[in-house]
């Protein structure tokens, strides 16, 4: 399975991608923002979005909004991993269609009880 | 004098020279009147020089002066609105009826930013000096060849890992020496609005908020899930998503 990491911080996609690989996924491209990460969806097919929010200049709920808006996209699961915990936040995104949700700081076992909530096995 | 007096001011305003033109008719009026029944013997020159003097200062200063007093005011309205724009940069720093006070929020940012550096440090050092305990007893149990010089290698990567670590150290003070500098210029803010009257400050506009938007909803970023926060826990989340 493919996954796309989505964050503006080099070093975060870099420790999300180490820990990817140490729970058994080598299968990793990676993406500085919502921009470029629909660019790349567009491009070749990903099983799994895995996006930080607060991103320039385009967020991780407008990348998960234009993704469940795109027919081709819509049923990519989407689990974002993020700093912000409040409450709405969480309702928003969860309205906006995401299949799970990480709150920073996170480790390996996390990740990987989300990853298989969503995608199941 | 025989004619009314505003009559004579008028005629001395035109003139110019208000004060000198009616000493001169003062003079000229003197001359029509009649001689005195006794005569008075008295030296006057010194007197009407002066007066004459006088007249003559009077009059440059409420020629001269018009466009000082001009420049003046100019002058004044310019202060004026210098210290306004003033109190509003203060109030827009420490606005009274602001529900932020954004010292005290970047005081505690900056102090999270110390203990998570603190904490993310304490947690790289114990494992480090888990590996030197492993590396230890590898290095004695294997003879002296290629794999001990490796495990050696190893050693010397745990001391950079070490002195990597002498960076929070170096941070959390120059984030204290920053605190420090926001906690004067805070007491300097509040005393230059202690000299100023509350409710003005309190009329002025609100700051606008520094929060970052998306959408209808503010960003915070990293917050402790405390429950007056309004942040929630991961537990909360995963119970929300079943």
């Amino acid at each position: 399975m493919k996954i796309l990491v989505v964050d503006d911080y080099a070093t975060m996609r870099r420790i999300v991608r180490n820990l990817l690989t140490q729970i058994g996924y080598t299968d990793i491209d990676e993406a500085g923002d919502g921009v470029s990460a629909l660019a790349k969806l567009r491009e070749s097919k990903f099983g799994l979005i895995i996006s930080d929010w607060n991103m320039e200049p385009m967020t991780g709920l407008q990348l998960l909004k234009e993704i469940r808006a795109d027919a081709k996209l819509a049923a990519t699961p989407f689990i974002m991993v993020t700093a912000e915990s409040k409450t709405e936040n969480v309702i928003a995104a969860k309205q906006a269609g995401v299949n799970n949700y990480i709150v920073k700081p996170f480790n390996a076992d996390t990740l990987k009880q989300k990853i298989q909530a969503v995608i199941g096995g | 004098m025989t004619k009314p007096f505003m009559a004579e001011l008028q005629k001395a305003r035109k003139s110019g020279h208000p004060f000198q033109a009616l000493i001169e008719d003062g003079a000229a009026a003197a001359a029509v009147l009649p001689a005195p029944t006794q005569v008075v013997q008295a030296d006057n020159t010194e007197v009407l020089r002066a007066v004459s003097d006088l007249g003559a200062k009077l009059d440059r200063f409420l020629a001269m002066d018009a466009a000082q007093i001009d420049q003046i005011q100019v002058e004044i309205a310019d202060i004026s609105g210098r210290i306004k724009a003033t109190k509003v940069e203060m109030a827009a720093i420490r606005h009274p009826l602001a529900g932020d006070d954004k010292f005290q929020q970047a005081s505690q940012e900056l102090g999270a930013v110390v203990a998570a550096t603190e904490a993310a440090t304490n947690t790289i050092m114990a494992c480090a000096e888990e590996l030197e305990e492993v590396v230890s007893e590898l290095k004695s149990s294997l003879p002296e060849g290629y794999h001990n010089d490796r495990v050696n290698d190893m050693v010397d990567v745990i001391v950079r890992i070490y002195e990597a670590c002498n960076f929070q150290d170096l941070t959390g003070q120059r984030i204290t020496k920053v605190v420090r500098a926001m906690s004067f210029i805070e007491e300097r803010v509040d005393a230059m609005m202690g000299l100023w009257n509350k409710r003005e400050f309190e009329a002025m506009p609100l700051p606008p908020s520094v929060t970052k938007k998306d959408e209808n909803l503010d960003l915070h970023g990293p917050a402790e899930a405390t429950p007056d926060s309004g942040n929630i826990s991961q537990a909360d989340i995963d119970a929300l998503f079943g």
